[in-house]
């Protein structure tokens, strides 16, 4: 029953990997299907792509449209605006938490789409995020109303300092408290007609505290607090340069995922947010006053965009026959994921911001930041202090990022090269394949294999029929998973040798690993002789650069990149081969492409 | 009057205010088709449960239908085939002519209801729950095993048929209590704190039932208040119209944003409706005398509710007043501590410690009397009273779906809850004693003394009560953001439980309404 079972599982998960990465139209029922020799599987860009596509067109930008903000940064900019960075004593945590707690998600939706998605582009507006906005808006003017004078000193903080608790406070300064409010939700000053609005809604309230519910209320269902309302600035035809208020709301959205707080209002108030040296300015203020934040906001992109996993290992009996002896995945396993995703964390977060160095750098290096005590064994490698320099990895088994655990762990009871092909094809170097017809009829992992003697390539190459048009797709997939199979499903080194296990946990026999294959690096097929390898090759191409600054823009703007992009793109790639990362992405920012907006 | 003015402003109008730039149909759904549907759904729902076990071998017909009493299988007369499962229901009137009552807990005064009593036993909840804040109208979250599996607060059923226009035809929550939460809050707790309980879901808000202090007082006074606090705290949604309407007006965006901004104003429109809907009329507050000679003490405070017994029959009655007043169409009855360990009600089992202790220890005898008194002094006295006519020979009971539960099962478990359902006619096959534990496939335990076995999902019960007052999935699956998961946790089923009982598979049948009990 039980080996059954777990069939079952291993056939499902190989058939969802194989639907999200293998298929594309490469089922064998699409055999005869002669549109699909038509796909270009190969479509990604180098630098030198980037450049010429740029020199071919006039400096411009692709339209993006009207975003609402994401569930973090509408989390993000409330608790700015009420708590504890304005009051810490009679917080308004008890009354907007459990409001807040109504917001969706925003789904990452990933599964068959030709290029990563990031969360963000969720941009749906249903019934249920308004009703959530409405319950966040109630909650805050209730507190607002109901907080007794004893408690409400804060309120100085979070309207305006001439507020005095026990006092109602003179038109004079009613009207700063709102004002001041204003600016933080908004993200710029009310204008005339935005606070009259208010003014008007306010009448309708029976005192003062009642009435500054309302305005409350009022500001936080407003479409200027809602979206990112990029709508003010200097129009030429149909595209918008941003003022500095949009400028500082765009860098504190991307950089600390909440609304610019008031000295980088100020500096927008004194329009110093326009020039290259001004963005520089404040992007290195939000980097000394807030890097928790900015690291955080670096996480959420990079977690997205390797789709690092938080899933604990599969707990059954061959996981746990597979596990390494210094943990069981039963008891440790979720603990273990946790040290996965802290180690590559702290590799990005050492190289980009603690020791800067270029992306390159990322890609190649042989440190580990594993901690604890089960992951450097797992690696055979010291644990790391998080303080003195990272250990080096043994020789010859990682570089970089692609080979930290938590890209390699499938967290099932099998590898999928196809999932690790996927990865490096889609996320790292961006080659997509063009229209994805829907999947269909695609077998899973023959169940018969299950305790055979046969290494996880034989059966993953079983899968696709060698001499079918699936292989157009696939032969590109599967040359980069296939050297993967270096590692284990937990992320261990083979040393060229597989341990085979039934599902039932008994140990069946090893068999060697083959992980070499011909894929696609730059310009042409290279035989490589497994990951290591062809990471070194791809890291001396420009394509992960390029494909990089995609990946970025497409985060940051919500949207997917346009050829009208590709001269931004391409100074973008071009600084991440020869600057340090947060160079790169400062470069990015502080191009005058960043304060453009183009009216769709 | 209310602080908060309303112009009921749709988004034609607002549109017309644009001067024709934009031309939207009107939405279709604003007003006319939800103004028709007003009368069709007179249905109502009152659920009560309390605490520690509630012993199924006493509530449910004793003796019958164990694998270790194989001759009380002929006491059944019907099997229920479904897939590989067999269940077997039994006629309480049969039993009342062989017995002389339905069982120890539903004794002969209970024997001229039976006709509009359903008794079920044998639904599963997948894990320990311990005293779950909730579960019985399926928020596992505040169970033990919530905690377990770190569920996020669940809605509970109640919370959806108040947030369905399918419930409440002429407008979500906008009735004058959308749940009025009586006693303490434990059956109705959904630990998400929203908007509900922003708009006022029963007295308290916040998911808090009513506290003792005053609580009788509450109800009595707020079901004849002008409508001026909680829901009136709608908000100045056709001010919001206006800054849309600046913003697209007046500002550097393009057609797209346009759209955009088009479909938040949709949604706003959507907010609007429902909470402008119109608050049923309260009518003239009556005297006391309208209890009669036995008027309710509401004075009652923390400190005085001695008399219990006293304190049980007002509640009573001013549930039953909350009903034909049309003040409510939902209301929880949560009896917890505070209660139960003032006064006699305790007096079966000498304390609430006690009490607790007999749950474990599967005391039934001490349990059932426990028990018992509550469910006479509150259920039985609001079915009975809600049994008069409503309209000509249809009364309000038949339009009220009644039931009673444990918070928890057998010694504090998730197997086998018990309970009784009572009212709704047009819903359920009554007179009738469901036993949803298939004891052939051999499978068998013992929780709290009491022997149980393989059951069917309780979930399934949640889904036949929503879909026989009306709701549809559209109404509880994926609603209510993080708060959601109710019934999605559900698809955890076949890890989490199965295995109890040797998997027998019974996931395949969570999602579906139990058969046979429901028409």
């Amino acid at each position: 029953m039980l080996k059954k079972r777990t069939l079952n599982i291993v056939s499902l998960l190989a058939l969802l990997f194989t639907v999200t990465y293998s298929m594309n139209g490469c089922s064998p029922d699409f055999a005869a299907d002669e549109s699909l020799y038509s796909l270009k599987p190969y479509r990604s860009s180098t630098v030198a792509e980037l450049k010429s596509s740029c020199d071919s067109q006039i400096e411009d930008i692709e339209p993006t449209a009207l975003r609402r903000l994401s569930t973090q940064e509408y989390n993000a900019t409330i608790h700015a605006i009420f708590q504890c960075e304005y009051n810490c004593y009679y917080s308004a945590s008890p009354y907007l938490d459990p409001a807040l707690d109504t917001l969706p998600s925003d789904a990452k939706r990933d599964s068959i789409s030709t290029y990563v998605r990031f969360s963000n582009l969720d941009q749906q507006m249903s019934d249920e995020r308004v009703a959530a906005y409405h319950s966040v808006a109630l909650a805050a003017a209730n507190y607002i109303e109901t907080l007794p004078p004893a408690q409400d000193g804060g309120f100085g903080r979070v309207f305006d300092s001439c507020f005095v608790s026990g006092v109602t406070p003179d038109v004079t300064c009613q009207d700063k408290m709102i004002r001041g409010f204003g600016l933080k939700a908004f993200r710029r000053p009310l204008s005339d007609s935005q606070f009259n609005a208010i003014k008007t809604a306010m009448a309708a309230g029976t005192g003062f505290k009642q009435q500054l519910g309302f305005a409350v209320y009022f500001i936080l269902m407003s479409p200027d607090f809602i979206y990112h309302l990029e709508s003010d600035g200097t129009q030429i035809g149909t595209v918008l340069t941003l003022d500095s208020y949009g400028v500082a709301s765009k860098i504190s959205y991307l950089l600390m995922g909440r609304n610019p707080d008031a000295e980088l209002l100020t500096r927008a108030s004194q329009n110093k947010l326009q020039t290259k040296a001004e963005i520089d300015a404040a992007l290195e203020y939000i980097k000394a006053t807030y890097p928790a934040l900015l690291k955080d906001q670096f996480w959420k992109f990079t977690s997205e965009w390797l789709d690092v996993s938080t899933t604990a290992f599969t707990n059954n009996t061959k996981s746990n026959a597979q596990s390494a002896p210094e943990f069981s995945v039963s008891s440790q396993g979720a603990a273990v994921r946790s040290d996965m995703n802290q180690e590559i964390r702290s590799m990005f977060e050492y190289y980009i911001f603690d020791h800067p160095q270029t992306y390159f750098d990322l890609l190649t290096n042989q440190k580990s930041f594993a901690r604890g005590s089960v992951l450097p064994a797992l690696y055979g490698v010291a644990a790391w202090d998080g303080v003195s320099a990272p250990p080096n990895h043994v020789a010859g088994q990682r570089k970089g990022f692609l080979t930290t655990a938590a890209i390699l762990t499938p967290g099932a009871t099998i590898t999928h090269p196809f999932t690790t092909g996927g990865l490096v094809h889609k996320h790292i170097l961006c080659r997509e394949f063009g229209d994805t017809p829907e999947p269909k009829n695609f077998p899973g992992l023959d169940q018969t294999q299950e305790g055979a003697l046969t290494s996880t390539r034989t059966k993953y190459e079983q899968l696709v029929p060698r001499a079918s048009a699936c292989m157009s797709c696939h032969s590109s997939i599967e040359s980069l998973g296939m050297t993967f199979q270096s590692y284990d499903t937990f992320g261990r080194f083979r040393n060229g040798i597989e341990k085979v296990h039934a599902s039932d946990g008994s140990f069946v026999g090893t068999t060697p690993v083959n992980t070499r294959t011909t894929p696609l690096v730059g310009t042409g097929l290279v035989d490589v002789v497994d990951a290591v390898d062809l990471i070194g090759r791809i890291a001396n191409t420009t394509e992960p650069q390029a494909c990089l600054a995609k990946q970025f823009l497409r985060y940051s703007y919500s949207r997917k990149d346009g050829p009208r992009d590709s001269c931004a793109l391409y100074r973008f790639a071009s600084n991440l081969q020869t600057a340090t990362t947060w160079d790169a992405v400062k470069s990015f920012i502080d191009d005058d492409w960043f304060k453009k907006r183009r009216l769709d | 009057m209310s602080k908060f003015f309303f112009d009921p402003l749709t988004r034609r109008s607002f549109i017309q205010g644009l001067g024709g730039l934009v031309v939207v149909p009107l939405l279709p759904s604003l007003f006319g088709e939800k103004a028709e549907a007003a009368t069709l759904n007179t249905k109502r729902f009152i659920a009560m449960t309390t605490p520690n076990q509630l012993p199924s071998n006493h509530l449910f017909p004793s003796g019958l239908a164990t694998s270790t009493v194989p001759a009380d299988l002929a006491a059944y007369a019907t099997t229920i085939n479904e897939g590989r499962f067999n269940y077997r229901s039994t006629s309480l009137a049969g039993l009342i002519a062989s017995r002389g009552q339905i069982s120890p807990f539903l004794d002969s005064s209970l024997n001229p209801s039976a006709s509009k009593l359903a008794l079920f036993r044998g639904l599963d909840m997948p894990g320990r729950i311990d005293h779950g804040r909730g579960t019985a109208l399926g928020n596992l979250a505040a169970s033990h095993l919530g905690t377990e599996k770190k569920y996020k607060p669940m809605r509970t059923m109640d919370e959806f048929l108040a947030n369905s226009t399918n419930f409440y035809t002429n407008g979500k929550l906008s009735y004058r209590f959308p749940i009025l939460r009586t006693g303490e809050s434990s059956i109705s707790t959904s630990n998400v704190s929203d908007a509900d309980s922003s708009l006022g879901l029963g007295i308290g808000g916040n998911n808090a039932g009513l506290t003792l202090n005053g609580n009788l007082s509450q109800i009595f006074d707020k079901m004849y208040e002008s409508q001026t606090n909680s829901l009136n705290k709608a908000p100045i949604v056709d001010q919001v119209f206006a800054s849309v309407r600046d913003v697209m007006a007046g500002r550097k965006i393009g057609a797209s944003d346009k759209r955009k901004l088009e479909s938040y104003m949709d949604t706003l429109s959507s907010l609007h409706q429902s909470l402008a809907s119109p608050v049923p009329a309260p009518g003239a507050k009556p005297a006391l005398s309208f209890f009669g000679s036995n008027a309710p003490n509401i004075g009652h405070t923390a400190t005085a509710v001695n008399d219990v017994r006293q304190y049980y029959a007002d509640l009573a009655k001013l549930i039953v007043l909350a009903i034909k007043t049309n003040s409510t169409k939902l209301i929880t009855i949560g009896i917890d501590s505070a209660l139960v360990s003032a006064g006699e009600c305790i007096s079966q089992t000498g304390s609430v410690t006690q009490w607790h202790l007999d749950a474990h220890a599967g005391e039934t005898a001490r349990l059932t009397a426990a028990q018992k008194f509550i469910f006479d002094s509150v259920f039985v006295e609001v079915m009975n009273n809600l049994n008069v006519d409503e309209t000509a020979g249809v009364t309000y009971l038949d339009n009220t779906m009644m039931m009673y539960m444990g918070e928890c099962a057998n010694g504090h478990s998730g197997i086998g809850f018990t309970g009784v359902l009572a009212g709704h006619t047009g819903a359920l096959n009554l007179g009738r004693a469901y036993d949803f534990t298939d004891w052939s496939l051999g499978n068998t335990l013992t929780t709290g003394n009491v022997p149980i076995g393989p059951g069917q999902p309780i979930n399934r019960l949640w889904l036949g009560l929503m879909k026989s007052l009306g709701l549809t999935p559209a109404d509880y699956l994926s609603k209510y953001g993080n708060g959601s998961s109710t019934f999605g946790i559900w698809n955890e089923y076949a890890t989490t439980y199965e295995g109890e009982f040797g998997n027998v598979s019974r996931a395949n049948y969570v999602g579906t309404q139990l058969t046979s009990l429901f028409k």
